[in-house]
Protein backbone atom coordinates (compact mmCIF):
# COMPACT_ATOMS: atom_id res chain seq x y z
CA UNK A 1 0.00 0.00 0.00
CA UNK A 2 2.52 2.24 0.80
CA UNK A 3 4.29 2.25 -2.76
CA UNK A 4 1.20 2.61 -4.29
CA UNK A 5 0.88 5.75 -2.11
CA UNK A 6 4.68 6.43 -3.36
CA UNK A 7 4.14 5.74 -6.69
CA UNK A 8 0.44 7.93 -6.76
CA UNK A 9 2.22 10.83 -5.24
CA UNK A 10 5.19 10.55 -7.39
CA UNK A 11 3.11 11.00 -10.64
CA UNK A 12 0.84 13.49 -9.50
CA UNK A 13 4.49 15.11 -8.37
CA UNK A 14 5.98 15.11 -11.74
CA UNK A 15 2.50 15.82 -13.95
CA UNK A 16 2.67 19.17 -11.04
CA UNK A 17 5.88 19.85 -11.66
CA UNK A 18 5.67 19.85 -15.49
CA UNK A 19 2.67 21.69 -15.80
CA UNK A 20 3.53 24.25 -13.23
CA UNK A 21 7.70 24.70 -13.38
CA UNK A 22 7.42 26.63 -10.36
CA UNK A 23 8.73 27.19 -6.78
CA UNK A 24 5.64 25.38 -4.62
CA UNK A 25 4.97 25.46 -1.21
CA UNK A 26 5.09 21.96 0.15
CA UNK A 27 1.37 22.19 1.92
CA UNK A 28 0.12 23.43 -1.49
CA UNK A 29 2.28 20.78 -3.27
CA UNK A 30 0.87 17.95 -1.49
CA UNK A 31 -2.72 17.50 -2.06
CA UNK A 32 -2.88 18.61 -6.12
CA UNK A 33 0.24 16.21 -6.48
CA UNK A 34 -2.30 13.44 -4.70
CA UNK A 35 -4.92 14.20 -6.76
CA UNK A 36 -3.20 14.16 -9.86
CA UNK A 37 -1.93 10.88 -8.95
CA UNK A 38 -4.88 9.22 -8.19
CA UNK A 39 -6.70 10.93 -11.62
CA UNK A 40 -3.72 9.84 -13.79
CA UNK A 41 -3.85 6.17 -11.99
CA UNK A 42 -7.50 6.19 -12.73
CA UNK A 43 -7.61 7.21 -16.12
CA UNK A 44 -4.37 4.95 -16.95
CA UNK A 45 -6.46 2.06 -15.22
CA UNK A 46 -9.72 2.73 -17.28
CA UNK A 47 -7.61 2.94 -20.89
CA UNK A 48 -6.20 -0.79 -19.62
CA UNK A 49 -9.65 -1.85 -19.26
CA UNK A 50 -10.80 -0.64 -22.32
CA UNK A 51 -7.81 -2.05 -24.48
CA UNK A 52 -7.07 -5.50 -23.12
CA UNK A 53 -10.95 -6.22 -21.58
CA UNK A 54 -9.81 -7.33 -17.81
CA UNK A 55 -7.66 -5.57 -15.09
CA UNK A 56 -4.05 -6.49 -16.23
CA UNK A 57 -1.41 -6.16 -13.42
CA UNK A 58 1.52 -7.01 -15.84
CA UNK A 59 0.47 -3.84 -17.92
CA UNK A 60 -0.69 -1.97 -15.14
CA UNK A 61 2.82 -1.96 -13.72
CA UNK A 62 4.45 -1.59 -16.63
CA UNK A 63 2.16 1.54 -17.78
CA UNK A 64 2.74 3.31 -14.21
CA UNK A 65 6.77 2.61 -14.44
CA UNK A 66 6.46 4.24 -18.13
CA UNK A 67 4.67 6.86 -17.43
CA UNK A 68 6.86 7.55 -14.47
CA UNK A 69 9.76 7.22 -17.16
CA UNK A 70 7.65 9.80 -19.41
CA UNK A 71 7.19 12.34 -16.78
CA UNK A 72 10.80 12.01 -15.58
CA UNK A 73 12.13 12.75 -19.28
CA UNK A 74 9.74 15.44 -19.79
CA UNK A 75 11.02 17.07 -16.92
CA UNK A 76 14.45 16.72 -17.90
CA UNK A 77 15.52 20.46 -18.18
CA UNK A 78 14.20 20.57 -14.49
CA UNK A 79 16.23 18.20 -13.67
CA UNK A 80 18.89 20.52 -11.77
CA UNK A 81 16.14 21.26 -8.86
CA UNK A 82 13.63 18.38 -8.62
CA UNK A 83 12.06 19.28 -5.04
CA UNK A 84 12.06 23.31 -5.94
CA UNK A 85 10.25 24.07 -2.67
CA UNK A 86 9.60 27.10 -1.34
CA UNK A 87 11.39 28.12 1.88
CA UNK A 88 9.05 28.02 4.63
CA UNK A 89 8.74 29.64 8.30
CA UNK A 90 7.26 27.51 10.99
CA UNK A 91 3.87 29.61 10.86
CA UNK A 92 3.44 28.32 7.20
CA UNK A 93 3.04 24.52 8.52
CA UNK A 94 -0.51 25.70 10.65
CA UNK A 95 -2.57 23.89 7.82
CA UNK A 96 -0.84 21.07 9.35
CA UNK A 97 -2.98 20.93 12.31
CA UNK A 98 -6.74 20.82 11.96
CA UNK A 99 -5.07 18.05 8.76
CA UNK A 100 -3.74 15.44 11.52
CA UNK A 101 -6.69 16.55 13.98
CA UNK A 102 -9.34 15.37 10.98
CA UNK A 103 -7.32 12.87 9.18
CA UNK A 104 -6.69 11.14 12.94
CA UNK A 105 -10.95 11.48 14.00
CA UNK A 106 -11.47 9.77 10.10
CA UNK A 107 -8.92 7.10 10.78
CA UNK A 108 -9.97 6.04 14.13
CA UNK A 109 -13.62 6.57 12.42
CA UNK A 110 -13.06 4.40 9.85
CA UNK A 111 -10.87 1.11 11.87
CA UNK A 112 -14.43 0.67 13.06
CA UNK A 113 -16.38 -0.28 10.39
CA UNK A 114 -13.32 -1.59 7.99
CA UNK A 115 -15.39 -2.04 4.94
CA UNK A 116 -17.25 1.01 4.80
CA UNK A 117 -21.06 2.48 4.62
CA UNK A 118 -23.42 0.58 3.09
CA UNK A 119 -22.56 1.99 -0.55
CA UNK A 120 -18.88 1.32 0.10
CA UNK A 121 -19.47 -2.62 0.12
CA UNK A 122 -22.87 -2.45 -2.42
CA UNK A 123 -21.70 -0.45 -5.17
CA UNK A 124 -18.17 1.15 -5.13
CA UNK A 125 -15.69 -1.51 -3.41
CA UNK A 126 -18.20 -3.74 -4.76
CA UNK A 127 -16.52 -2.63 -8.14
CA UNK A 128 -13.53 -2.48 -7.37
CA UNK A 129 -13.22 -5.81 -6.10
CA UNK A 130 -14.84 -7.35 -9.37
CA UNK A 131 -12.80 -5.28 -11.08
CA UNK A 132 -9.74 -6.85 -9.71
CA UNK A 133 -11.03 -10.75 -9.60
CA UNK A 134 -13.14 -11.00 -12.37
CA UNK A 135 -10.77 -10.31 -15.18
CA UNK A 136 -11.89 -10.67 -18.56
CA UNK A 137 -16.05 -11.02 -17.35
CA UNK A 138 -15.76 -7.09 -15.57
CA UNK A 139 -18.34 -6.25 -17.92
CA UNK A 140 -21.00 -8.55 -15.94
CA UNK A 141 -21.01 -6.57 -13.34
CA UNK A 142 -23.02 -3.87 -15.75
CA UNK A 143 -25.09 -6.41 -16.26
CA UNK A 144 -28.80 -4.69 -15.76
CA UNK A 145 -30.24 -6.97 -12.99
CA UNK A 146 -27.23 -5.58 -10.95
CA UNK A 147 -28.60 -2.23 -10.76
CA UNK A 148 -29.10 -2.75 -7.03
CA UNK A 149 -24.97 -1.74 -7.64
CA UNK A 150 -25.90 1.64 -9.25
CA UNK A 151 -23.80 0.01 -12.21
CA UNK A 152 -24.69 3.29 -14.27
CA UNK A 153 -22.08 4.93 -11.55
CA UNK A 154 -18.87 5.32 -13.29
CA UNK A 155 -15.63 3.57 -12.22
CA UNK A 156 -12.89 6.25 -10.67
CA UNK A 157 -12.84 5.40 -7.35
CA UNK A 158 -13.32 1.57 -8.01
CA UNK A 159 -10.29 1.63 -10.42
CA UNK A 160 -8.44 3.31 -7.65
CA UNK A 161 -9.16 0.68 -5.18
CA UNK A 162 -8.48 -2.11 -7.74
CA UNK A 163 -5.43 -0.69 -8.49
CA UNK A 164 -4.42 -0.52 -4.76
CA UNK A 165 -5.09 -4.28 -4.63
CA UNK A 166 -2.58 -5.36 -6.74
CA UNK A 167 -0.15 -3.50 -4.42
CA UNK A 168 -1.23 -5.28 -1.25
CA UNK A 169 -1.54 -9.00 -3.20
CA UNK A 170 -5.75 -9.43 -3.56
CA UNK A 171 -8.47 -7.51 -2.04
CA UNK A 172 -7.60 -6.19 1.47
CA UNK A 173 -10.54 -3.94 3.79
CA UNK A 174 -7.79 -1.53 4.44
CA UNK A 175 -7.09 -0.33 0.71
CA UNK A 176 -10.62 1.51 0.94
CA UNK A 177 -10.10 2.28 4.45
CA UNK A 178 -6.73 3.93 3.66
CA UNK A 179 -7.74 5.56 0.45
CA UNK A 180 -10.31 7.57 2.21
CA UNK A 181 -8.48 8.70 4.86
CA UNK A 182 -5.64 9.81 2.82
CA UNK A 183 -7.98 11.75 0.74
CA UNK A 184 -9.57 13.26 3.91
CA UNK A 185 -5.96 14.37 4.90
CA UNK A 186 -5.37 16.20 1.75
CA UNK A 187 -8.70 17.82 1.20
CA UNK A 188 -8.42 19.28 4.90
CA UNK A 189 -4.45 20.21 4.07
CA UNK A 190 -6.04 22.03 0.63
CA UNK A 191 -8.80 23.66 2.43
CA UNK A 192 -6.28 25.00 4.86
CA UNK A 193 -3.50 26.05 3.14
CA UNK A 194 -5.91 27.57 0.52
CA UNK A 195 -7.59 29.52 3.32
CA UNK A 196 -4.45 30.58 4.89
CA UNK A 197 -2.50 31.53 1.23
CA UNK A 198 -5.46 33.34 0.31
CA UNK A 199 -6.73 35.99 3.54
CA UNK A 200 -3.52 35.54 5.34
CA UNK A 201 -6.15 34.60 8.31
CA UNK A 202 -4.28 31.68 10.76
CA UNK A 203 -7.26 31.83 12.79
CA UNK A 204 -9.68 31.07 10.17
CA UNK A 205 -7.28 28.72 8.31
CA UNK A 206 -7.21 26.80 11.64
CA UNK A 207 -11.09 26.45 13.20
CA UNK A 208 -13.07 26.16 10.02
CA UNK A 209 -11.91 22.64 8.77
CA UNK A 210 -11.25 22.12 12.42
CA UNK A 211 -14.90 22.95 13.28
CA UNK A 212 -16.67 22.02 9.56
CA UNK A 213 -15.06 18.70 9.03
CA UNK A 214 -15.56 17.58 12.78
CA UNK A 215 -19.11 17.45 13.12
CA UNK A 216 -19.96 13.64 13.61
CA UNK A 217 -22.12 13.14 10.52
CA UNK A 218 -19.52 14.71 7.95
CA UNK A 219 -16.59 12.21 9.78
CA UNK A 220 -18.78 9.53 9.22
CA UNK A 221 -19.12 10.12 5.67
CA UNK A 222 -15.24 10.67 5.43
CA UNK A 223 -14.61 7.37 6.61
CA UNK A 224 -17.29 5.59 5.10
CA UNK A 225 -15.52 4.89 1.54
CA UNK A 226 -18.32 6.54 -0.58
CA UNK A 227 -17.03 8.53 -4.02
CA UNK A 228 -18.59 11.53 -2.27
CA UNK A 229 -15.08 11.87 -0.88
CA UNK A 230 -13.13 12.40 -4.05
CA UNK A 231 -16.83 14.38 -5.37
CA UNK A 232 -15.76 16.87 -2.30
CA UNK A 233 -11.61 16.70 -3.40
CA UNK A 234 -11.90 17.27 -7.07
CA UNK A 235 -14.68 20.01 -6.43
CA UNK A 236 -12.57 21.78 -4.24
CA UNK A 237 -9.36 21.57 -6.28
CA UNK A 238 -11.52 22.72 -9.31
CA UNK A 239 -12.47 26.28 -7.60
CA UNK A 240 -9.18 26.49 -5.26
CA UNK A 241 -7.19 25.97 -8.55
CA UNK A 242 -9.75 29.10 -9.73
CA UNK A 243 -9.32 31.58 -7.10
CA UNK A 244 -5.28 30.94 -7.73
CA UNK A 245 -5.33 30.98 -11.14
CA UNK A 246 -4.03 34.84 -11.64
CA UNK A 247 -0.91 34.05 -9.31
CA UNK A 248 -0.44 30.57 -11.34
CA UNK A 249 -1.76 30.73 -14.62
CA UNK A 250 -1.10 27.07 -15.28
CA UNK A 251 -3.42 26.06 -12.73
CA UNK A 252 -5.84 26.11 -15.43
CA UNK A 253 -4.14 22.75 -16.72
CA UNK A 254 -4.55 20.94 -13.34
CA UNK A 255 -8.22 22.26 -12.84
CA UNK A 256 -9.25 20.68 -16.46
CA UNK A 257 -7.72 17.66 -15.56
CA UNK A 258 -9.53 17.65 -12.04
CA UNK A 259 -12.78 18.54 -13.77
CA UNK A 260 -12.13 15.18 -15.95
CA UNK A 261 -11.41 13.30 -12.39
CA UNK A 262 -14.88 15.20 -11.26
CA UNK A 263 -16.82 13.74 -13.79
CA UNK A 264 -15.76 10.32 -13.77
CA UNK A 265 -16.34 10.03 -10.45
CA UNK A 266 -20.06 9.91 -9.81
CA UNK A 267 -23.26 11.09 -11.56
CA UNK A 268 -23.79 14.19 -9.23
CA UNK A 269 -19.67 14.98 -10.08
CA UNK A 270 -20.49 15.02 -13.84
CA UNK A 271 -23.34 17.26 -13.10
CA UNK A 272 -20.99 19.29 -10.81
CA UNK A 273 -17.64 19.54 -13.72
CA UNK A 274 -19.89 20.59 -16.42
CA UNK A 275 -21.48 23.36 -14.57
CA UNK A 276 -17.93 24.27 -12.96
CA UNK A 277 -16.33 23.86 -17.03
CA UNK A 278 -19.27 26.49 -17.79
CA UNK A 279 -18.48 29.08 -15.42
CA UNK A 280 -14.26 28.75 -15.71
CA UNK A 281 -15.03 29.45 -19.56
CA UNK A 282 -17.38 32.29 -18.45
CA UNK A 283 -14.02 33.70 -16.62
CA UNK A 284 -11.09 33.00 -18.15
CA UNK A 285 -9.23 34.86 -21.11
CA UNK A 286 -9.88 33.92 -24.36
CA UNK A 287 -6.07 33.29 -24.45
CA UNK A 288 -6.34 30.89 -21.69
CA UNK A 289 -9.14 28.88 -23.37
CA UNK A 290 -6.64 26.69 -25.29
CA UNK A 291 -4.78 25.58 -22.28
CA UNK A 292 -7.84 24.92 -20.80
CA UNK A 293 -9.88 23.02 -23.27
CA UNK A 294 -7.26 20.27 -24.47
CA UNK A 295 -6.33 19.24 -21.48
CA UNK A 296 -10.10 19.29 -20.44
CA UNK A 297 -10.80 17.08 -23.42
CA UNK A 298 -8.35 14.50 -22.54
CA UNK A 299 -9.18 14.12 -19.33
CA UNK A 300 -13.44 13.72 -19.99
CA UNK A 301 -12.68 10.79 -22.13
CA UNK A 302 -12.93 8.31 -19.92
CA UNK A 303 -16.34 9.67 -18.50
CA UNK A 304 -17.47 10.02 -22.46
CA UNK A 305 -16.50 6.49 -23.55
CA UNK A 306 -18.22 4.88 -20.00
CA UNK A 307 -20.73 6.93 -20.37
CA UNK A 308 -22.00 6.31 -24.19
CA UNK A 309 -20.85 2.85 -24.39
CA UNK A 310 -20.22 0.91 -21.13
CA UNK A 311 -22.84 2.57 -18.91
CA UNK A 312 -26.56 0.59 -17.95
CA UNK A 313 -29.61 2.09 -18.44
CA UNK A 314 -30.45 3.71 -15.23
CA UNK A 315 -33.34 0.88 -13.39
CA UNK A 316 -33.85 2.95 -10.81
CA UNK A 317 -35.11 6.08 -13.10
CA UNK A 318 -38.82 6.81 -13.88
CA UNK A 319 -39.46 10.44 -15.67
CA UNK A 320 -42.46 11.68 -14.03
CA UNK A 321 -43.24 14.44 -16.80
CA UNK A 322 -44.17 11.54 -19.22
CA UNK A 323 -44.63 8.33 -16.76
CA UNK A 324 -48.52 7.46 -16.18
CA UNK A 325 -47.83 5.04 -13.29
CA UNK A 326 -45.43 7.22 -11.52
CA UNK A 327 -46.44 10.61 -12.18
CA UNK A 328 -44.62 13.99 -10.87
CA UNK A 329 -47.35 15.41 -8.38
CA UNK A 330 -47.61 18.29 -6.12
CA UNK A 331 -46.94 16.80 -3.26
CA UNK A 332 -43.24 15.34 -4.67
CA UNK A 333 -42.92 19.02 -5.47
CA UNK A 334 -43.69 19.98 -1.99
CA UNK A 335 -41.61 17.67 -0.22
CA UNK A 336 -38.51 18.54 -2.88
CA UNK A 337 -39.38 22.20 -2.20
CA UNK A 338 -39.45 21.90 1.83
CA UNK A 339 -37.45 18.99 2.96
CA UNK A 340 -34.09 21.07 2.55
CA UNK A 341 -34.80 23.23 4.72
CA UNK A 342 -35.56 20.77 7.29
CA UNK A 343 -32.18 18.54 6.66
CA UNK A 344 -30.14 22.02 6.84
CA UNK A 345 -31.95 22.36 10.82
CA UNK A 346 -31.63 18.95 11.85
CA UNK A 347 -29.49 18.49 14.99
CA UNK A 348 -26.82 15.96 12.75
CA UNK A 349 -25.30 19.24 11.21
CA UNK A 350 -24.81 20.62 14.21
CA UNK A 351 -26.15 24.15 12.91
CA UNK A 352 -23.52 23.99 10.23
CA UNK A 353 -26.11 25.72 7.82
CA UNK A 354 -27.12 28.19 10.33
CA UNK A 355 -23.86 29.50 10.58
CA UNK A 356 -23.75 29.46 6.78
CA UNK A 357 -26.96 31.57 6.46
CA UNK A 358 -25.62 33.82 9.08
CA UNK A 359 -22.50 34.32 7.43
CA UNK A 360 -23.84 35.01 4.37
CA UNK A 361 -26.64 37.45 5.28
CA UNK A 362 -23.73 39.26 7.31
CA UNK A 363 -21.22 39.83 4.48
CA UNK A 364 -24.39 39.83 2.10
CA UNK A 365 -22.61 42.70 0.08
CA UNK A 366 -19.59 40.50 -0.51
CA UNK A 367 -21.48 37.03 -1.47
CA UNK A 368 -21.00 37.67 -5.12
CA UNK A 369 -17.67 39.32 -4.72
CA UNK A 370 -16.12 38.94 -8.64
CA UNK A 371 -13.10 37.12 -7.13
CA UNK A 372 -15.26 34.47 -5.29
CA UNK A 373 -18.78 34.52 -7.41
CA UNK A 374 -18.21 31.46 -8.91
CA UNK A 375 -18.43 29.57 -5.35
CA UNK A 376 -21.93 30.84 -4.78
CA UNK A 377 -23.25 30.61 -8.46
CA UNK A 378 -21.56 27.29 -8.63
CA UNK A 379 -23.91 26.12 -5.60
CA UNK A 380 -27.05 27.39 -6.65
CA UNK A 381 -27.41 25.92 -10.27
CA UNK A 382 -25.71 22.25 -8.66
CA UNK A 383 -28.53 22.42 -6.04
CA UNK A 384 -30.86 23.55 -8.01
CA UNK A 385 -30.73 20.75 -10.89
CA UNK A 386 -30.10 18.25 -7.63
CA UNK A 387 -33.68 19.18 -6.67
CA UNK A 388 -35.14 18.94 -9.92
CA UNK A 389 -33.60 15.16 -10.35
CA UNK A 390 -35.24 14.70 -6.98
CA UNK A 391 -38.49 15.99 -8.04
CA UNK A 392 -38.28 14.43 -11.88
CA UNK A 393 -36.92 10.86 -10.72
CA UNK A 394 -40.33 9.02 -9.44
CA UNK A 395 -38.94 5.86 -9.01
CA UNK A 396 -38.20 6.34 -5.59
CA UNK A 397 -40.57 7.09 -2.49
CA UNK A 398 -39.68 11.26 -2.26
CA UNK A 399 -39.06 11.09 1.70
CA UNK A 400 -37.44 7.93 1.65
CA UNK A 401 -34.86 9.28 -1.06
CA UNK A 402 -34.18 12.52 0.27
CA UNK A 403 -33.40 11.19 3.83
CA UNK A 404 -30.93 8.75 2.48
CA UNK A 405 -29.31 10.71 0.19
CA UNK A 406 -29.41 14.66 0.10
CA UNK A 407 -26.91 14.70 2.86
CA UNK A 408 -24.37 13.42 0.92
CA UNK A 409 -25.22 15.42 -1.98
CA UNK A 410 -24.65 18.24 0.84
CA UNK A 411 -21.63 16.51 2.44
CA UNK A 412 -19.78 16.84 -1.39
CA UNK A 413 -19.69 20.75 -1.25
CA UNK A 414 -18.65 21.68 2.34
CA UNK A 415 -14.92 21.60 1.99
CA UNK A 416 -16.21 24.52 -0.50
CA UNK A 417 -18.64 26.02 1.43
CA UNK A 418 -16.17 26.51 4.34
CA UNK A 419 -13.16 27.46 1.52
CA UNK A 420 -15.95 30.43 0.66
CA UNK A 421 -17.01 31.26 4.93
CA UNK A 422 -13.06 31.29 4.63
CA UNK A 423 -12.90 34.00 1.95
CA UNK A 424 -15.79 35.85 2.95
CA UNK A 425 -15.13 36.28 7.23
CA UNK B 1 -11.86 42.37 19.46
CA UNK B 2 -9.89 42.72 22.27
CA UNK B 3 -6.78 39.85 22.49
CA UNK B 4 -8.96 37.97 25.94
CA UNK B 5 -11.83 37.74 23.95
CA UNK B 6 -10.30 36.61 20.43
CA UNK B 7 -9.06 34.28 22.78
CA UNK B 8 -11.64 32.62 24.64
CA UNK B 9 -13.44 32.53 21.26
CA UNK B 10 -10.12 30.32 19.79
CA UNK B 11 -10.56 28.13 23.38
CA UNK B 12 -14.21 27.59 23.31
CA UNK B 13 -14.31 26.61 19.09
CA UNK B 14 -11.14 24.60 20.14
CA UNK B 15 -13.11 22.29 22.61
CA UNK B 16 -16.24 22.36 20.45
CA UNK B 17 -13.69 20.29 17.53
CA UNK B 18 -12.71 18.34 20.21
CA UNK B 19 -16.21 17.42 21.50
CA UNK B 20 -17.26 16.74 17.64
CA UNK B 21 -14.93 14.19 17.41
CA UNK B 22 -15.19 12.47 20.33
CA UNK B 23 -18.86 12.28 19.13
CA UNK B 24 -18.05 11.67 15.53
CA UNK B 25 -16.02 8.30 17.18
CA UNK B 26 -18.43 7.29 19.84
CA UNK B 27 -20.74 7.39 16.54
CA UNK B 28 -18.70 5.72 14.43
CA UNK B 29 -18.02 2.63 16.97
CA UNK B 30 -22.05 2.32 17.47
CA UNK B 31 -21.87 1.66 13.56
CA UNK B 32 -19.70 -0.43 14.15
CA UNK B 33 -20.90 -2.73 16.76
CA UNK B 34 -24.66 -2.06 16.10
CA UNK B 35 -26.32 -5.26 14.67
CA UNK B 36 -28.84 -3.17 12.40
CA UNK B 37 -28.88 -3.39 8.50
CA UNK B 38 -26.76 -1.27 6.38
CA UNK B 39 -23.27 -2.48 8.30
CA UNK B 40 -20.20 -4.50 7.59
CA UNK B 41 -21.47 -7.20 10.19
CA UNK B 42 -25.06 -8.70 8.48
CA UNK B 43 -23.14 -10.43 5.64
CA UNK B 44 -20.33 -12.27 7.80
CA UNK B 45 -21.90 -16.11 6.95
CA UNK B 46 -21.55 -15.61 3.53
CA UNK B 47 -18.06 -15.95 3.60
CA UNK B 48 -18.32 -19.41 3.80
CA UNK B 49 -19.96 -19.88 1.07
CA UNK B 50 -16.82 -18.38 -0.98
CA UNK B 51 -14.55 -21.30 -1.64
CA UNK B 52 -17.48 -23.18 -3.19
CA UNK B 53 -18.56 -20.71 -5.77
CA UNK B 54 -14.81 -20.37 -7.25
CA UNK B 55 -15.17 -20.43 -10.40
CA UNK B 56 -18.91 -19.92 -10.67
CA UNK B 57 -19.39 -16.81 -13.06
CA UNK B 58 -23.14 -16.78 -12.23
CA UNK B 59 -24.78 -18.04 -9.18
CA UNK B 60 -29.09 -17.56 -8.72
CA UNK B 61 -30.15 -15.56 -5.18
CA UNK B 62 -33.51 -16.70 -3.75
CA UNK B 63 -35.17 -15.27 -0.53
CA UNK B 64 -38.69 -15.35 0.44
CA UNK B 65 -38.36 -11.68 1.72
CA UNK B 66 -39.17 -8.29 -0.23
CA UNK B 67 -36.01 -7.22 -2.20
CA UNK B 68 -37.01 -3.62 -1.99
CA UNK B 69 -37.23 -3.69 2.16
CA UNK B 70 -33.89 -2.79 3.84
CA UNK B 71 -32.92 -5.65 5.78
CA UNK B 72 -33.06 -8.27 2.57
CA UNK B 73 -31.61 -5.72 0.46
CA UNK B 74 -28.68 -5.42 2.38
CA UNK B 75 -28.06 -8.92 2.81
CA UNK B 76 -28.10 -8.96 -1.10
CA UNK B 77 -25.49 -6.53 -1.19
CA UNK B 78 -23.67 -7.63 1.19
CA UNK B 79 -23.88 -11.40 -0.62
CA UNK B 80 -22.63 -9.84 -3.96
CA UNK B 81 -19.77 -8.27 -2.31
CA UNK B 82 -18.70 -10.96 -0.47
CA UNK B 83 -18.79 -13.79 -3.05
CA UNK B 84 -17.42 -11.40 -5.91
CA UNK B 85 -16.39 -12.23 -8.58
CA UNK B 86 -19.61 -14.43 -8.86
CA UNK B 87 -22.12 -12.36 -10.29
CA UNK B 88 -25.65 -12.74 -8.01
CA UNK B 89 -28.77 -12.49 -10.12
CA UNK B 90 -32.10 -11.57 -7.67
CA UNK B 91 -34.86 -14.30 -7.97
CA UNK B 92 -33.46 -16.15 -10.71
CA UNK B 93 -33.51 -19.51 -10.07
CA UNK B 94 -32.21 -20.62 -13.99
CA UNK B 95 -28.55 -20.81 -12.65
CA UNK B 96 -26.35 -24.45 -12.05
CA UNK B 97 -25.67 -22.51 -8.45
CA UNK B 98 -28.69 -21.13 -6.33
CA UNK B 99 -28.03 -19.40 -2.90
CA UNK B 100 -31.16 -19.84 -0.89
CA UNK B 101 -31.37 -16.80 1.42
CA UNK B 102 -34.30 -16.90 4.38
CA UNK B 103 -34.39 -15.33 7.97
CA UNK B 104 -36.54 -19.03 8.81
CA UNK B 105 -34.14 -22.01 8.20
CA UNK B 106 -37.74 -23.66 7.01
CA UNK B 107 -38.97 -21.63 4.56
CA UNK B 108 -35.18 -21.93 2.66
CA UNK B 109 -35.61 -25.49 2.86
CA UNK B 110 -39.20 -25.69 1.48
CA UNK B 111 -38.02 -23.06 -1.45
CA UNK B 112 -35.17 -25.96 -2.12
CA UNK B 113 -37.30 -28.67 -2.11
CA UNK B 114 -40.59 -26.37 -4.10
CA UNK B 115 -37.59 -26.29 -6.75
CA UNK B 116 -35.98 -29.49 -6.29
CA UNK B 117 -32.43 -27.75 -5.48
CA UNK B 118 -29.54 -30.50 -3.96
CA UNK B 119 -28.21 -28.73 -0.68
CA UNK B 120 -24.80 -28.62 -1.04
CA UNK B 121 -24.18 -26.47 2.12
CA UNK B 122 -26.64 -25.35 5.15
CA UNK B 123 -25.87 -23.07 7.85
CA UNK B 124 -28.79 -24.03 9.78
CA UNK B 125 -30.15 -20.23 9.81
CA UNK B 126 -31.55 -20.04 6.70
CA UNK B 127 -28.63 -19.91 3.93
CA UNK B 128 -28.40 -22.34 1.67
CA UNK B 129 -26.05 -23.33 -1.30
CA UNK B 130 -27.78 -25.54 -3.66
CA UNK B 131 -26.91 -27.44 -7.12
CA UNK B 132 -29.65 -26.19 -9.26
CA UNK B 133 -30.70 -30.56 -10.39
CA UNK B 134 -33.13 -29.47 -12.84
CA UNK B 135 -31.02 -26.78 -14.64
CA UNK B 136 -28.06 -29.78 -15.03
CA UNK B 137 -30.68 -32.39 -16.79
CA UNK B 138 -31.52 -29.64 -19.16
CA UNK B 139 -29.72 -30.41 -22.84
Amino acid sequence: MILFLLITLTLGWLLLRRIAPISWPLLSALPLSLGLGYGAIGFINFFILLVFNQFNPLVLFTSLLSALGLLIFLNKPLRANWLPLKPAKPIDYLPLIPTLFIGALVAVAASHFPQGGWDAWSCWNFKARFIFEAHGRWRDMLDPALWRTNNQYPLFWPLINATAYYFTGGYQAMVGQINSVVLTLAMTLLLSQSIFTLTKNKFNALLLPMLGLSIPLVIILLASQYSDLPVAFYTLVVVVCFLLRRQIPSLVIVAALSLGALSFCKTEGLVASLILTGLWLWHIKPQQRLNFCWPLAIAFLPTVIFQLTMAPHNSAFVNGLTSAAKPLDINRLIVVGAYPFFEMINFKWLGFWLLVVITAGVHYKRILDAKWRIIPIFLSIYLSIVLAYYAINTFFPIAWWMQTTLHRILFTLIPTILLWLGLLI
Amino acid sequence: MPKICLKLLLTILTISALVNGGFAINQAAEQGNSTSPGLHTIGDDFDALRPMLVGAEHAGYLTNQNLEESLPSARLGQAQFRLSPTALMPQEPKWPAIIVDCPNPADAHTIADQLKLRILYDNNRGLLLTLNTAYLKQP
